[in-house]
């Protein structure tokens, strides 16, 4: 990733799970720390997820699920960059994701996993930290 | 510790200039705040007009009722919770031994559980509820005489359509039926996020079983606008108040227009409220959305009858001030909102589960937040006098403030052509967004403090020592799966397509629909039926939560 490219975002919600008060906020203030932000909007599936990764290419997907199924989203969505070729494109997990998955998403190849009311200024350290991670490579 | 927030935490002397809300204050009240309030007509006596003080004219006790959200896995789960619950007196807000269910997310969009599509989200946050069977296994053993009813969900009127469809087998006159029904999906947009329905659908399915009710059922709550929900997704006190009262006027509006007559719906409607942090600012909502309220159905709706001009007010403690860092403190946090919902004078109260923040609450969280409650009513002697607060320079100052920050708002939206025409333009959405990019910021900067999140923070990630309620979909998807192949071997399938072509002509032609969804849900319809017509015919709202603009503004 080139320095002077800006990081690209999308934020996902996948299933009827409509906690879409975290993203609202990530939307925003992501884009204030000069980050570009693609909301997928609702009711999305990790096949769907993982075709507007491609399409919009994307950086990272960050997957906020609140319900509960974050384990088997995150497995399908990995499974599926993996298909498509596009594992260039990293995924993290926020909302209610107890720390006891936290293992298991990382074994699976998930960049980053967080806990509910995650503060904003953490998700920023993280994407940082990520880039200045793979610029250095 | 771990490493403090970025920007440097407040002083502990400095005051704090503004409630959450926004509202200003200063560090001491005296009578000189409050000079401008006349007592008979800002204030006036409890269960006197204009109902700052209380709905009712002395003190009832702690009428609070216990009774968390429930609902998993099978049908029969469920109903085990619910017997569980009940031995340690889960109860109404007037006390009635009463349960709050939900729905899976599979029923709730209107889906069977053996839709593929949905097979993760069977038994998911709820019990799956095809056909009123499944609601007969929920309330197996359970009578609905002297039972009250309580029951969240996006299709509130099939749902209430398996109540009275059971109540008919078990032949218990309808007009015996206590009990209640959120029936407020025009709040989706701002709140729960779920639209099943552009708005003029949702607001035709409220007045849809507002109007049965009224006919039918004289104890059955069928309009609970869902306050809560928005603001759980991140309105500020005023904001949900003046949302909550703004959508009732929409509902009432559409109901006088069918011809319903503003005395008899009005002992139809409630409001379900959220309780949270800023404890004053709390108790100061609740006073001045009654007394908003009041005035507006005797100035505006003409309402005549002393008991319509009485908001009730159902509320819940805030789920979303309860994280997951040091969880036991959330006892304490839902406590102390729970004492000022009843200094504020709530009818009715959840209290909120411990472990809020890591999954649905297993059956030790629920019993710590009902037996919370318990405490209250019984060791504190709160609630022996009404609305205590009253008089209190800052209290009264509050209310008043927020009164007028709620008539802001109100004036504002009517200006817009109401409720749904706010909704329509983004205008609440954009409020609300803005509230919680600023909530954000204030996080993060430690400007406001959440113990355990942005300050204190636990050594270690805590979530070991909790257990959390785990369930696997895939099992409930396929014995209801079964279940559902049975049902539509069995049932009279003329009947049933007999039914559906008399429900789509109604839906088709703005017919009555509720006494038809009774007779359907009787003859074994299922979920996925109803809806697919009611989707067809209404219309579909896939427009998800957050219009693009929400997005746009800081
Ligand atoms: C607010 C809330 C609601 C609101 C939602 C409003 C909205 N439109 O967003 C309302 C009241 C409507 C609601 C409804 C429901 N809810 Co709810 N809700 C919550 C609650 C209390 C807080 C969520 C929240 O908004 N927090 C505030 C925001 C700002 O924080 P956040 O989401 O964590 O996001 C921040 C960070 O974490 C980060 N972040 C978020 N996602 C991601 C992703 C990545 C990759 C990264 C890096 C960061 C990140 O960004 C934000 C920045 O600050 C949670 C419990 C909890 N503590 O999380 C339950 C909770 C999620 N809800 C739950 C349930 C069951 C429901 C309902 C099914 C209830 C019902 N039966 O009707 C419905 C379902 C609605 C649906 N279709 O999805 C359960 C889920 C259970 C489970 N996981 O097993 C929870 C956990 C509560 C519980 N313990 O029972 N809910």
């Amino acid at each position: 990733m080139s320095s002077n490219k800006k990081v690209r975002i999308l934020l996902a919600k996948a299933g009827p799970d409509t906690h879409v008060r975290g993203l609202s906020i990530l939307m925003v203030r992501l884009r204030d720390a000069g980050m570009e932000t693609i909301y997928s909007g609702l009711y999305q599936t990790p096949e769907t997820v993982v075709a507007a990764a491609i399409q919009e290419d994307v950086d990272f997907i960050f997957l906020s699920s609140h319900l509960g199924r974050h384990m088997a989203l995150a497995e399908q969505i990995m499974a599926l960059l993996k298909e498509k070729g596009a594992e260039h494109i990293s995924l993290a997990v926020g909302g209610v994701i107890p720390p006891r998955d936290f293992a298991r998403l990382k074994e699976m190849g998930v960049k980053g996993a967080f806990q509910p009311h995650t503060l904003t200024s953490t998700v920023i350290d993280f994407v940082r930290s990520q880039t200045t991670e793979v610029t250095k490579k | 510790m771990k490493k403090e927030p970025q920007g440097k935490p407040p002083q502990p002397q400095e005051a704090s200039k503004y409630t959450s809300g926004g509202i200003p204050i200063k560090g001491v009240y005296t009578p000189q705040d409050i000079k401008d309030l006349e007592y008979d007509k800002d204030i006036g006596d409890p269960g006197g007009y204009p109902f700052t003080r209380g709905i009712y004219s002395g003190a009832r006790g702690i009428v609070f009722g216990q009774r968390p959200v429930l609902g998993y896995g099978l049908p029969e789960e469920t109903n085990k919770r619910i017997k569980y619950l009940l031995q340690f007196g889960m109860a109404s807000p007037s006390g009635m031994p009463s349960y709050n269910l939900t729905m899976d997310m599979t029923s709730a969009y209107g889906f069977d559980s053996d839709d593929p599509r949905m097979s993760q989200w069977v038994g998911v946050s709820g019990p799956p509820c095809n056909s009123i069977l499944d609601s007969e296994a929920i309330l197996e053993g359970i009578p609905l005489e002297g039972v009250y009813h309580g029951a969240l969900s996006y299709a509130p009127n099939w749902r209430v359509a398996h109540y009275i469809g059971i109540a008919d087998n078990r032949s218990i006159p309808r007009s015996k039926l206590i009990g209640a029904t959120l029936n407020d999906s025009l709040h989706g947009p701002i709140g729960e996020g779920v639209h099943l329905f552009p708005p003029s659908g949702c607001l035709r399915l409220i007045v849809d079983t507002l109007k049965f009710v009224t006919a039918e059922m004289p104890y059955f709550r069928a309009c609970d606008v869902q306050a809560y929900s928005s603001r759980e997704a991140g309105c500020t006190a005023p904001q949900e108040a003046a949302f909550a009262i703004a959508d009732m006027i929409e509902v009432v509006q559409g109901c006088l227009k069918k011809g319903l007559d503003i005395d008899e719906l009005s002992s139809h409607l409630t409001f379900f409220f959220a309780c949270s942090s800023d404890f004053f600012e709390e108790v100061a909502k609740f006073r001045a959305a009654r007394k908003v309220w009041a005035q507006i159905m005797r100035e505006r709706f003409k309402a005549k009858n002393d008991r319509s001009l009485r908001m009730r007010i159902q509320v819940k403690t805030s789920a979303s001030t309860l994280p997951a860092q040091h969880p036991l403190l959330n006892i304490y946090r839902s406590g102390v909102q729970a004492l000022s919902a009843i200094f504020g004078g709530a009818s009715g109260l959840n209290i909120t589960c411990m472990d809020e923040a890591y999954s649905a609450p297993t059956e030790e969280a629920a019993r710590i937040a009902l037996l919370t409650g318990k405490v209250i009513e019984h060791e504190t002697g709160i609630g022996n006098v009404a609305d205590p607060l009253a008089g209190s320079y800052y209290v009264e100052y509050l209310t008043h403030e927020m009164e007028k920050a709620i008539w802001e708002y109100l004036e504002k939206i009517d200006a817009m052509g109401g409720y749904i025409a706010a909704l329509e333009r983004g205008y609440l959405q954009r409020e609300i967004a803005a509230t919680n990019v600023k909530q954000s910021y204030d996080l993060d900067s430690g400007k406001q403090v959440i113990v355990g999140l942005n300050r204190f923070q636990p050594e270690k990630d805590e979530d070991e020592d909790i257990e959390i309620f785990d369930q696997d979909p895939m099992i409930t998807y396929k014995v209801m799966s079964e279940r559902l192949n049975k049902l539509r071997a069995e049932r009279d399938n003329g009947r049933v397509k007999e039914l559906l072509a008399e429900f789509r002509e109604a839906a088709r032609a703005d017919g009555y629909l509720m006494p038809i969804m009774v007779e359907a849900a009787k003859a074994h319809c299922t979920t996925a039926e109803i809806f697919g017509i009611l989707k067809e015919e209404l219309g579909e709202d896939r427009s998800c939560l957050i219009p693009p603009d929400w997005f746009s503004t800081v």
